[in-house]
């Protein structure tokens, strides 16, 4: 009751007329201020206006009228504003925000609030939009917000609001915040990649939120009257951090037309317990159904039952050879600096190529330009700083993270006697500078080196490092098309440093890659229905397979350098993004990739029939510098489709087919920092691979829960492989040692997000089987007999849970947990004796497995206090990784020593871990 | 303050932290057992009998091979054949005494009891190379431990690249920590004192390698053998506690027995924690003719083959009282009571040390008449035998 009496004391205050005047006006106005424009009627007619001035004072109107009803002028000068105005009795004219001041009470006023309420229920026709009959108290704490001018002739009763949401700071988009309407659950939306928002309110008082994991909550009461806009900056929150979610888009899980899609970032990942510390997106990413790796102590990923060398990882589009550090315990990521990695597992865009198995596109968040900042984090391995600070205010920020370990005494606190004597050193560090250039020219620079030193036997130093820089120009032509051109270089390396204690064999070796690639992708949107993506790309590789040289004049060890090779690896491709209807939406891609091996170098030609050796070598062919030795290419078909079935269920499916030309030479049953990148050539073929993919995907209450379940079948060949004991480092003859097979890999995965609300997380269950086939024409060419058998990487079951439950502001716990069939190993099928020693008779490979693995880790955040005016927020993180203490074998294998055969099992983490990190950010 | 509770388990939390990883034993339980053929064969450029041994691969629980027995074992060279005889089982000596020479092709023939048949792809014989040196050097080696390095030269082969392969005899002078003049023996149910007549203070030990040591000479600069390690002892090692001598013998090999031998040792020990090789069925040189996806393991090798011994001396490297190693340990001095020692005595597992003169009081090594050690402190051909070989020089 009080309300309503309210309302009409608001409304009454005015005495009503009808809006109705005669009086015309001359007036020749050219960018006159609105005000004095006002003045010049209030002089001619000897009318009032009545208004504020703040309302007015930047409004200005041009225009000439020759005796025109006063009204029309007024007309016209409010056209494109918020303002509405009345005629009074006593010549008085009142301005007024927003509302439309009625002459006579609408009928059914005394129904109000029922009217309200229908306004959602129905859409025919709309009452007029009251306000004010709110609580003043309530309204000044959540602050009003007034949209659009309530026009006369709409009585429309939803309106569409629309905005930018961005960060407070730094002024980048926001994406992924949800907006919600209070009272009303049907009523939502989520900011897209570039933080824009669209949302569909009813006419009248909304209380809209913000939901965001990553900012701080928003409230606003808004009054919408019209269509309108509204950008909202909001404040990276450090009180929400209790929510972990991937991918952002909350509806992208149903709406994109690619199969396989992951997304994850690195700002959302912050609760997961950590290993030693260290905040792992790449470690995160192994516990989506389809990514795994060999072992905890393995680097490389196995994404759908592919093998490690089979991942295209880019950093700011630069390709990182060895994203680990320190065998695969550490990602060399700087966590601080990543933004969000997305891994396509399923189709694979047709911008993308090189690789069978998967893309991980990790990109580099861009530094604020607006003001400085950083974030620094102490663990018990590694010591971070990160500063991010505006070059050129509005337009230009440099990011400079960096990322060391500050002793080594990890090794040298394992518990392993061989080990004793080691040592393990490693850093990172990575600068990114972006540029907005204007409205349509942007620019950015990355660069990154990350270097790992270890010795595990005390004569033996190995290194390697990577190298990355990347210079990327987006520039927008027009509003139909975009491109963007891409240079980027990415060096790989690694030495082995040999000093025996007799000092008479010391040698230094070393392995190099090298490649240099220039992209340009270009966009077109041509319809709604049609948008084109396309472009091409070179690449050129140069390898050097290995170079030893003696360290000292007493070394009896030869230098030896075994010749470069050199590679030119060019696609073009193009993709169309058909949206047929608002049902099924086709994304159909084709690539033509294209390779040759270019001198100078020699070719090994082999006499057919016969095994490839040494003694079957009949020619060596010579080739100049840059002649072309061998050429492989063909099209690639990247095909994926999306059908809506329901308006939250959607079905995919793909194909694609991709070629690699590269790959990496291993005899070790997991992928190590040591292992070599070959170049296809006139006798190593190119890999080849196919992917079939269906899925449904689902989501419901409010993009709340996303389920996704998804199968796929895999073909591959010439897969490479080796034989047993072969040599490969420093061999000029690798295609003696090497393998060439079929690759066989199927699987389904479950996938349930619950991506928001105190307690989130998600579950994922996936069956995947990963079978190669070896079956050359020579018994030595054969295992196991030629037929399939399980991959090292064929792990059947992989179940994995990651939860968070924020308890209060300050403190939340989240929970990881994985459960994993053992990895395949070869195990003996008895024992013979050799030359007065034990041996162990292997027979066929990979016919047993290790027992099955399952970690448990616990983590609790607790941060800081809250004031607002404090100058840095912080946090601290104390993980327990293994807190079962499960003794997970990494392998079991069996030496010969003293003469006799023993059998032994290495485990990296066999007991639970603790450790603590304190993170500061300013 | 909930963040003061909270630094203060962070203290606790840090003072504990350290990683576990480890390597230790697995029970391995075999759940196949495959039964193979285990050849291996070697024939030199020297006059000898050579051997070929043929053995059964075995479970993994079990300790001894089964001999593959009754074969008929040859080989071939051209026109002629060679034929092998059973000596003990499953080794197989040739009749007659042979030497392989350059040029020709050798081939290994098999036909077991079963009647299967095996044969080894031919081989010919390798290059000659001398021992040009073997020294002993004192060295530190990585691990920080004092000791001695033995190291081989050979003389420096023309052509391409070379391998070799190293095996040794070694012999070792051992010194037992006490002596004594009288053995105690029973007579007639009595303890009695015997003047020794067998010599038990000095022994020679003997032992042979069994590890595989291989050397591939591709990647030095010349193709000879420099300075390859034989061994390193430690200084507490007890072969080397006061003389010893080492027969080296080097064997030059084809590259595909290098392969072999060098694949067998890598497959046998652990890189590293953290990568491992892969492991699967090792191809030699040997194939079943009567089913060829018969895995037949092993490698025959015709090899030329010379030797070189060295003696050292303990003190030529240290200084006595440095301490040395003994095979002997615990020597620990007993008095048994009378009936106990007469048991002890007839087990011969004690030796007269010495006799108590007056009767003494019972003390810490007991109350018997008699003082007695160990066997094996006493009487070193526990170790090995009292007789000087032949060689030997001091």
């Amino acid at each position: 009751m009080r309300r309503k009496l309210l309302l009409m004391m608001f409304l009454l205050t005015f005495q009503l007329i009808t809006a109705q005047s005669d009086t015309s006006v001359t007036l020749n106005l050219q960018n006159t201020p609105v005000p004095d424009a006002l003045e010049e009627i209030e002089r001619q007619t000897g009318l009032h206006f009545f208004f504020i001035e703040e309302w007015v004072s930047d409004l200005t109107i041009s225009g000439n009228f020759e005796q025109v009803a006063v009204e029309k002028v007024l007309e016209q000068i409010f056209e494109n504003t918020l303002i509405n105005y009345f005629f009074m009795q006593g010549e008085r004219v009142v301005l007024i925000r927003n509302v439309l001041i009625y002459g006579e009470l609408p009928e059914g006023y005394f129904e109000i609030q029922n009217a309200v309420v229908q306004a959602y229920e129905s859409e025919e026709e709309a009452t007029p939009v009251f306000s004010g009959a709110k609580k003043a108290s309530e309204s000044k704490e959540l602050g009003t917000v007034r949209i659009g001018k309530e026009t006369r002739e709409n009585r429309r009763k939803f309106f569409t609001l629309s905005g930018k949401i961005t960060d407070k700071e730094t002024g980048d988009p926001l994406s992924g915040v949800a907006l919600v309407v209070e009272g009303k659950p049907n009523l939502g939306a989520v900011t897209d990649v570039e933080g824009n928002y669209e949302i569909r309110l009813p006419a009248g008082e909304n209380i809209l939120e913000s939901k965001s994991i990553m900012t701080e909550s928003y409230k606003k009461r808004v009054i919408v009257f019209n269509d309108g806009q509204m950008d909202i900056a909001l404040g990276e929150s450090l009180e929400m951090l209790g929510e972990v979610m991937l991918d952002a888009n909350a509806r992208s899980n149903v709406k994109e037309a690619n199969t396989g899609v992951e997304q994850i970032n690195v700002r959302e990942i912050k609760n997961i317990p950590l290993v030693l510390g260290e905040r792992d997106i790449l470690k995160v990413a192994t516990t989506l159904p389809g990514i795994s790796t060999a072992g905890e102590g393995s680097s490389g990923f196995n994404v759908r039952g592919g093998k490690a060398d089979q991942n295209l990882i880019l950093l700011d589009d630069a390709v990182i050879y060895n994203p680990s550090h320190f065998f695969g315990l550490f990602s060399a990521l700087n966590p601080f600096t990543s933004g969000d990695v997305k891994i396509y597992k399923g189709n694979m865009p047709a911008e993308y190529g090189g690789r069978l198995s998967s893309v991980f596109d990790i990109r580099t968040r861009d530094a604020s330009t607006q003001k400085f900042g950083g974030e620094a984090s102490i663990g018990p391995v590694t010591g971070n700083l990160t500063l991010e600070m505006p070059v050129i205010k509005d337009k230009a920020g440099l990011m400079v993270g960096g990322r060391s370990t500050y002793s080594d005494w990890i090794l040298r606190s394992l518990d392993e006697e061989s080990l004793k004597n080691s040592t393990a050193t490693f850093f990172d560090v990575i600068a990114k500078y972006n540029h907005i250039i204007n409205n349509k020219n942007e620019f950015e620079a990355t660069g990154y080196f990350s270097r790992d030193k270890f010795s595990i036997t005390s004569d033996s130093l190995f290194s390697y490092n990577n190298r990355l820089a990347t210079l990327r120009y987006n520039r927008s032509l027009n509003e139909k098309n975009r491109g963007s051109i891409i240079l980027s270089n990415s060096d790989y390396q690694f030495n082995i440093d040999y000093a025996g204690y007799l000092g008479n064999n010391n040698f230094s070796s070393g392995y190099r890659i090298n490649e240099t690639e220039l992209k340009i992708n270009l966009t077109h949107l041509y319809s709604a229905a049609h948008r084109f993506d396309y472009g091409v790309s070179s690449k050129l590789y140069i390898v050097s397979p290995g170079d030893v040289e003696p360290l000292d004049e007493e070394s009896v060890v030869q230098a030896l350098s075994i010749p470069q090779e050199k590679g030119v690896e060019s696609a073009a491709y193009f993709t169309d993004n058909f949206t047929v209807n608002e049902k099924l939406l086709i994304n159909t891609g084709v690539r033509y990739s294209f390779y040759a091996a270019v001198g100078e170098g020699i070719v090994n030609v082999y006499e057919k029939g016969v095994p490839k050796s040494e003694a079957s070598l009949i020619d060596r062919e010579e080739y100049g510098a840059n002649e072309v030795m061998e050429t492989y290419g063909g099209l690639e078909g990247r095909i994926s489709a999306r059908y809506f079935l329901l308006p939250n269920l959607s079905a995919k499916a793909s194909f694609n087919n991709t070629y690699q030309y590269i790959h990496t030479l291993t005899n070790n049953t997991t992928m190590s920092p040591t292992d070599t990148y070959k170049l296809s050539d006139a006798n190593i073929e190119p890999q080849r691979g196919n992917q079939y993919t269906l899925g449904l995907y689902k989501n419901f209450d409010s993009n709340l829960y996303e389920l996704s379940v998804e199968g796929y079948y895999k073909t591959t060949r010439n897969t490479l492989d080796f034989k047993v004991g072969a040599q490969l480092f420093l061999n000029e003859d690798i295609e003696t040692e090497v393998l060439q097979g079929k690759g066989r890999a199927y699987g389904i995965e479950f996938l349930l997000k619950k991506s928001r609300g105190a307690l989130n997380g998600w579950v994922g269950y996936s069956y995947n089987r990963s079978l190669l086939k070896l079956d050359g024409d020579f018994n030595e060419e054969q295992v196991n007999g030629g037929e399939y058998f399980p991959s090292n990487f064929d792990k059947p079951h992989d179940f994995s849970f990651v939860g968070n439950y924020k308890m209060t502001k300050r403190f939340s716990f989240s929970a990881n947990f994985v459960y994993q069939t053992g990895r395949p190993v070869t195990f003996p099928v008895g024992k013979y004796i050799f030359n007065g020693s034990e041996y162990v008779h292997y027979s066929d490979r990979n016919e047993f497995r290790i027992p099955d693995y399952y970690r448990l880790d616990l983590s609790l955040n607790i941060e800081g206090n809250h004031k607002i005016a404090k100058l840095a927020h912080s946090f601290w993180n104390i993980s327990v990784y293994n807190v079962l203490g499960r003794n997970n074998p990494y392998s079991v294998f069996f030496i010969t020593e003293g003469g006799e055969v023993k059998a032994l099992q290495s485990s990296i983490f066999s007991i639970p871990v603790p450790t603590i990190t304190y993170n500061l950010k300013f | 303050m909930k963040i003061g509770k909270f630094t203060k388990l962070t203290l606790v939390l840090l003072s504990v932290l350290w990683v576990q990883s480890c390597i230790e034993p697995y029970e391995f339980e075999a759940e196949t057992f495959e039964s193979a053929l285990v050849v291996d064969g070697r024939i030199t450029n020297q006059l000898k009998r050579h051997s070929v041994s043929l053995t059964r691969t075995y479970r993994f629980e079990e300790n001894d091979p089964t001999a593959e027995s009754n074969a008929r074992v040859s080989v071939l060279t051209g026109q002629q054949e060679y034929l092998f005889e059973e000596t003990e089982p499953g080794l197989y000596l040739s009749s007659e005494e042979f030497r392989a020479s350059p040029g020709s092709e050798y081939q290994l023939k098999i036909e077991t009891a079963g009647g299967k048949l095996y044969e080894s792809e031919p081989e010919m014989l390798t290059k000659e190379s001398q021992i040009e040196e073997i020294t002993a050097t004192k060295v530190i080696n990585n691990q920080g431990e004092t000791g001695v390095a033995l190291q081989v030269y050979s003389n420096e082969l023309p052509g391409e690249a070379s391998f070799f392969r190293y095996e040794y005899e070694e012999d070792f002078k051992i010194q037992s920590p006490m002596t004594a003049g009288y053995n105690l023996e029973i007579v007639d149910g009595e303890i009695t004192m015997i003047p020794k007549v067998e010599q038990e203070y000095i022994c020679f030990g003997q032992d042979q390698s069994i590890d595989i040591n291989v050397v591939n000479t591709s990647s030095f600069s010349q193709n000879r053998v420099d300075g390859h390690v034989i061994k390193f002892f430690e200084r507490e090692d007890p072969k080397i506690a006061h003389r010893y001598s080492m027969l080296v013998k080097q064997f030059v090999i084809s590259q595909q027995a290098y392969a072999f031998y060098n694949t067998l040792k890598e497959l046998s020990q652990s890189e590293s924690l953290f990568s491992q090789n892969q492991p699967g069925f090792l191809n030699g040189n040997i194939y079943s003719v009567s089913n060829p996806d018969e895995p037949v393991i092993g490698f025959f090798s015709v090899a030329s083959e010379t030797s070189k011994r060295t003696f050292f001396s303990f003190e030529e490297f240290f200084d006595p009282t440095e301490g040395k190693g003994s095979l002997a340990k615990n020597c620990i001095i007993q008095r048994p009571e009378l009936s106990k020692l007469i048991q002890l005595v007839e087990d011969g597992s004690v030796k007269f040390l010495e006799r108590i003169q007056a009767p003494a009081a019972p003390d810490d090594e007991g109350s018997g008449p008699y003082r007695v050690v160990p066997t094996r402190c006493m009487d070193c051909t526990v170790y090995g035998t009292n007789e000087v070989p032949e060689f030997w020089e001091e």
